[in-house]
């Protein structure tokens, strides 16, 4: 065998080795993001389970819902007995509605109905990657993974199954994008226009708006990209769009005699923490380091050398947007657009460039080694990620078996009662220790009902800084302690009733949590209840008092 | 249709708009902060930073955005 003919062959045996090579990293990348949505039904399906508040303000959710389940608003006065209002708009509550009429007012109605909603997301993400993939198969890995590496996410993952609308809103934010993608890309491919299609974007715009407030970033996205393809279509279609907008406003707000207006927006005006949300943008880069930067690579080059398409609009945006994350009673999940974005970006960026490498012009150990290189940076993206509960023998070997440890010391929640020593938690995160993630088990389950069993044993209604305990003992719901301090810091609630009631020791049982209430409510409770008994429930001290 | 220069005179329109009003905080006293704050430093610098992009979009001309 001559030199040269030596060479091919060992050049041949090097492609094939690296083909190989590649996709077996293709699967080990496409095991870690299956074995993070294995771990994230783990804790689905145990908050499934868990019929008590695991993230403080479900309960609440859970409230609203059987309001609009009875035909009521839950935008009321707070001034009066039982101090109830609700801060959020009514879409995802009332999407809970049949499942409340169905099975009754269960915590995982809305946490199934949120949890169901992320997979729904990840499915449009994947589904976005691959309308734009040519290749036979359409690269199902890169599809699959797109989507998956959302549901990886930690910040999906310890808010996804959760009684919260926020995730229910991306989904809708999601939807609404690639729904406008698609519609655009065929117009322009075939010069016909979609205007039903575009309805829809709008539709499910104004569902996501009346999901949660937040949603406004995409609404601007969207109509920024139509305004950068079709300048008088965007005018035409967002006069209407604001018109519709602002008429259910105005309805619901006449309809709830103005509490609409003050619960959802007077009382949504919080003070901006600038350090939350410079540790956040921190954290979330630390996070997510490969999705930004691949997704952030495709955008500027879409910037400078092609059109910008809707999606790179909405990466920049959501990505602004998460500055409000900073304020008051906000926190990680309102990164959850910008992470979307992200992931759409980063499997089309992928797909690009493995088109580009194996085009038959180029070497085809270019091909090979971009094939290397995108399971490479997939894995290195899902160890910054990890996250895993650790409570079972099985998931302990998995994490010893990663190189991560299986287990965590940190100090419960203390806020109403003396500080606890550090104790073990069966649950790692990357975040580091987490108030979100760990399946609720056993114990707190009979903690939330040792709870209860004193407020049905007194059969009155508990003045509680969370809902689950009154409801599950058959009591009114009597508060609602967050939204209170966010009108009371904006100058909007008269406490004279309910300190008059607490100054006269008509509850018999007050439970704090966080101590969330005003400074005045807390000052009366001080004065005329003692605490008797402390109960720890999923990582938190929960204090219970009674009359002095 | 928008073109790239057109994108990019809207970036530092914005931008230039952005640092009048972080300034008029100031001067209207409505900050926390009797200097410039970590916040308006923040947003002075992104501010900078979107009129510096919209800058190097001039030269792209017609291209549409």
């Amino acid at each position: 065998m001559s030199d040269v003919a030596k060479k091919d062959e060992v050049g041949h045996w090097s492609l094939v080795v690296g083909r190989w090579s590649a996709y077996g990293l293709i699967g080990l990348a496409v095991a870690a993001f299956v074995g993070y949505l294995i771990v994230y039904v783990i804790y689905a399906v145990a908050l499934f389970q868990f019929p008590f508040d695991y993230d403080q303000g479900e309960g609440y959710e859970l409230v609203d819902t059987i309001l609009f389940s009875q035909g009521e608003w839950p935008y009321r006065d707070i001034d009066h007995y039982p101090f109830y209002s609700s801060n959020y708009p009514p879409v995802f509550h009332l999407a809970i509605v049949p499942l409340v009429w169905l099975f009754g007012p269960h915590y995982w109605t809305g946490r199934l109905v949120s949890f169901v909603g992320t997979l729904i997301t990840a499915a449009a993400i994947s589904y976005a990657v691959h309308r734009e993939s040519h290749q036979p198969g359409h690269r199902w890995w890169l599809t699959a993974v797109s989507g998956l590496a959302f549901l990886a996410s930690n910040y999906v993952y310890h808010v996804g199954p959760l009684f919260r609308q926020h995730m229910f809103m991306v989904m809708l934010e999601t939807l609404a994008v690639v729904l406008l993608a698609v519609t655009i890309d065929r117009e322009e491919a075939d010069g016909r226009r979609r205007n039903w299609h575009l309805l829809g974007v709008m539709v499910l715009l104004l569902l996501a708006g009346y999901t949660k407030q937040l949603a406004y970033a995409t609404v601007a996205t969207v109509f920024i990209f139509l305004f950068l393809r079709q300048v008088k279509r965007a005018v035409i279609w967002a006069v209407p769009f604001a018109a519709v907008t602002g008429l259910i406003f105005l309805w619901i707000n006449l309809a709830t005699d103005g509490q609409w207006l003050l619960n959802t927006i007077t009382a949504n005006l919080n003070p901006f923490i600038p350090e939350q949300a410079i540790g956040l943008y921190r954290q979330w880069f630390q996070l997510h380091t490969v999705l930004i930067l691949v997704a952030g690579g495709l955008a500027v080059y879409q910037l400078y050398f092609e059109r910008l398409s809707v999606y790179t609009i909405w990466l920049a945006i959501a990505v602004v947007n998460s500055v409000t994350a900073g304020t008051w009673g906000a926190g990680e999940s309102y990164f959850a657009t910008a992470i979307a974005a992200s992931c759409i970006l980063t499997g089309l960026a992928f797909n690009r460039l493995l088109d580009w490498s194996e085009n038959e012009r180029r070497p085809l150990w270019l091909g090979t080694a971009v094939l290397l290189v995108i399971p490479i940076l997939l894995l290195i993206q899902a160890d910054k990620l990890f996250h895993m509960p650790t409570h079972t023998p099985a998931l302990q070997a998995v994490a010893a078996g990663l190189g991560k440890p299986t287990e965590i010391w940190a100090p419960p929640q203390t806020s109403c009662s003396a500080p606890r020593p550090a104790e073990r938690i069966r649950y790692v995160d990357s975040v580091g220790p987490t108030l979100l993630g760990r399946p609720p088990n056993a114990q707190d389950t009979a903690a939330g009902r040792q709870i209860a069993a004193m407020i049905a044993a007194s059969g009155t209604a508990a003045f509680s800084e969370e809902a689950g305990f009154n409801l599950f003992a058959g009591q009114e719901v009597v508060t609602n302690p967050t939204q209170l301090l966010n009108l009371y810091q904006a100058g909007a609630v008269d406490l004279t009733e309910m300190l008059q009631m607490l100054d006269e020791k008509q509850f018999d049982h007050i439970i704090l949590r966080a101590q969330f209430y005003p400074p005045p409510v807390l000052d009366m409770i001080g004065q005329r209840y003692i605490t008797t008994d402390l109960v720890q429930m999923n990582g938190f001290v929960y204090c219970v008092m009674q009359p002095r | 249709m928008i073109s790239k220069r057109q994108l990019g005179l809207g970036f530092m329109v914005a931008a230039v708009t952005a640092v009048v009003a972080i300034l008029l905080v100031n001067w209207l006293g409505i900050g926390r902060h009797a200097g410039i704050g970590t916040v308006q430093q923040a947003a002075l610098a992104v501010a900078g930073l979107l009129f510096l992009v919209g800058a190097s979009l001039w030269p792209l001309g017609d291209r549409p955005a």
